[in-house]
Parts: C-alpha cells; structure tokens; sequence
C-alpha cells in the first residue's frame, strides 16, 4: 500500500504525453477527412463520421439565427459523393484535449462547386470552425462541425475578417 | 440547391441577413435523446446556478479535471481569446464570486451518445468593475461528457461577445 501510494505521489499529475499524441492523431485524421471530402472518397469519410454525425454550416446560430444549412451524416456523405468541394485546405487548427475527446478549432479555405452552381465563377471562402471528435473503440470519430466565423469569401484565401494572432508590437 | 450557393458561394455574416434564407433541416430526437437533452439543459442551468452562488464543490464535483473556458470570440477569426481558464482557476472565479447573475437562454443541445454540445447565450453581471460594463452577453458552445452515469462539464468556448452594457436590458438583445 504503501509503495503505490510512493507510486502515485511521483507519478506526473497530468497526462501531455497521451494529451499531444491524441492532437497529433486527430489533426492527422482531420487532413485525411479534408483530402477525401475532395477527392470524393465516400467510403473513407463514412468510416470515420460518427453515426450521428452533425455539420452546422454558417455562422449565424453563434447569435441565435438559423444556420445556412445543417446536414447529417447522409447529406454530408452525399455532398461529398457529388464532390461538392474543389478545395478544403485546413489552416491555422488548434487542439483541445480532453481525454477520449478532443475539439479542434481553425479555418479551412473552401471551394465549393456545387452542380446547381451553373455559370456563376466559384470563389474561395473561409469557414472558421469548432469541431469534436471522440475516440470510440479504439478509433477516432467526427462528431460535429460547426462554423463559428463565416463563410467568408476570401481571394486567394486571405480572409479579410480574420485577425492577427499575435498582437502586433508596440513601439 | 439556391440555400446552398448562398451558403457557400457568396459572404454571409449577418445574421438579419441570413434569417430567412435557409432553415436547418430539423433531426428529430428520439425519446431518449429528448430526454438526455432536457438532463444536460438542467445540468447546465445547476451548474450556472452554483457559480453564481459561489458553491465550490459542486462545480468541482461536475467540472472535468481538464476543464477549459475559452473566454471571448477572438480566436473565432484566429486571433487571441480574452482568456482561458483551467480547471483551478475557473473554480477561483466561483469562489470569489465574481458574477451575481448568469441567466441562460436561448441554449439548444445537440446530443452524440454520452458527449453533449450546448449552444446558446447567458446573460451575466460582475460583481466588480466598471458600472457600465457591469453586465454582457455571451454567445457559447459548450462540450459536457456523461462519465459513469454523470455528465461532467468539459469545455466553454465563447462563439459571440462578451458585448458589454450598464444593465441587462442593455445586453439583451446582443
């Protein structure tokens, strides 16, 4: 008993190191989710969406509105079978872990060339977000999408509403 | 397929101008999920009630050991939030009393097994501080998991505000 409890007193209090392989594992994850929405790999992104998977597009339910469009998880696998998106480049993603859940939130700049677009040019956007995953037997799934910050049409994907994340020096 | 060039193809921001155009498509909940939400709103609606009565150890019991409150939208367009606190220093908010009311509303679930999001809005009063930035709104989602039959608080993250006013009535339409 009381060689555990020595154990448990010299023992790390937190755990980093499970804490940034599961960041590693789900910014990895969401690359290859972002990669086969594009490529239109419906097997892949079905593997990996929670069974109850939610995508809450636009950003205007973050002040009580009705968001844009809010797909589960068979009208997102059918968006991505119609290969709706030309682009989907994550950028600037961070992690929140906690345990078998992790939040990832960043930007992703977006091409969307849906069939219904006809002759009107597509543009790039920004769509800023809040995402979770959960590990479940083993694997990590995509929970939900939620868009806290768009679309934004963006040229050459600079988004003009984004910020700086570092303060800018004063002299 | 035009609610769809407009959610992806053209700027989007206000709400106002987005209202109208596009309705979700509604999931209907189960019983069970129904009845999972309507837990997870009363957990919240305790848990905001035991900050603002400064009751330590029941936020400590249903707060997550790794707790996270992102405080303010910066980060929403990659910038810096206000502040982010952790467990030990969220819990010092409670025991300091800082705020003498938040007041949800307008928070709706959206429910994946034994992981809830909240979303939805309070409205707050400091207990200190400028008068007339005494009370603000703020816009949030929220993660609580269910570990061993009890949901546990596990992330804040401010989507909208603070915006900030003298009184209540000030804040309330933000």
């Amino acid at each position: 008993m009381r060689l555990l409890l020595v154990v448990l007193l010299l023992a790390p209090p937190a755990f980093p190191a499970e804490s940034t392989a599961a960041a590693a594992e789900v910014l990895a994850l969401e690359r290859k989710i972002e990669d086969a929405v594009v490529r239109g790999d419906v097997a892949y992104v079905d593997s990996v969406l929670a069974r109850d998977f939610s995508f809450v597009h636009g950003d205007a339910w973050t002040t009580g509105g009705k968001p844009l469009a809010s797909d589960d998880k068979a009208a997102f696998l059918k968006r991505v079978a119609d290969k709706e998106y030309l682009v989907h480049d994550l950028d600037l993603v961070k992690v929140e872990t906690h345990g078998d859940i992790v939040i990832t939130y960043g930007r992703y700049v977006s091409l969307y060339v849906p069939r219904s677009l006809g002759a009107n040019p597509p543009r790039l956007n920004s769509i800023w977000f809040e995402r979770v995953y959960a590990k479940r037997n083993g694997q990590w799934q995509f929970l939900s999408h939620r868009t806290v910050h768009g679309p934004t049409v963006s040229p050459a994907g600079v988004d003009p509403s984004a910020q700086p994340s570092t303060p800018a020096a004063r002299p | 397929m035009l609610v769809a060039c407009l959610a992806f193809g053209q700027q989007s921001k206000s709400p106002s101008a987005l209202s109208g155009v596009a309705s979700a498509s509604a999931i209907t909940p189960s019983t069970d999920a129904s009845a999972a939400a309507a837990e997870v709103l009363e957990f919240e609606k305790n848990m905001e009630a035991a900050v603002v009565r400064g009751d330590v150890a029941y936020v400590d019991r249903v707060s997550a050991r790794d707790l996270s409150f992102t405080h303010g939208d910066g980060w929403t367009t990659g910038g810096k939030p206000l502040l982010v606190d952790d467990r030990k220093s969220f819990l010092k908010r409670v025991e300091n009393k800082q705020y003498l009311a938040r007041d949800l509303d307008s928070v709706k679930v959206e429910l994946h097994g034994d992981i809830a999001i909240t979303y939805g809005r309070y409205v707050a009063q400091n207990r200190e501080g400028d008068p007339q930035r005494s009370w603000f709104s703020v816009w949030f989602e929220r993660v609580y998991a269910k570990r061993e039959g009890h949901w546990l608080y596990v992330s804040h993250r401010t989507v909208h505000g603070p915006t900030y006013g003298p009184n209540r009535q000030s804040v309330s339409d933000k």
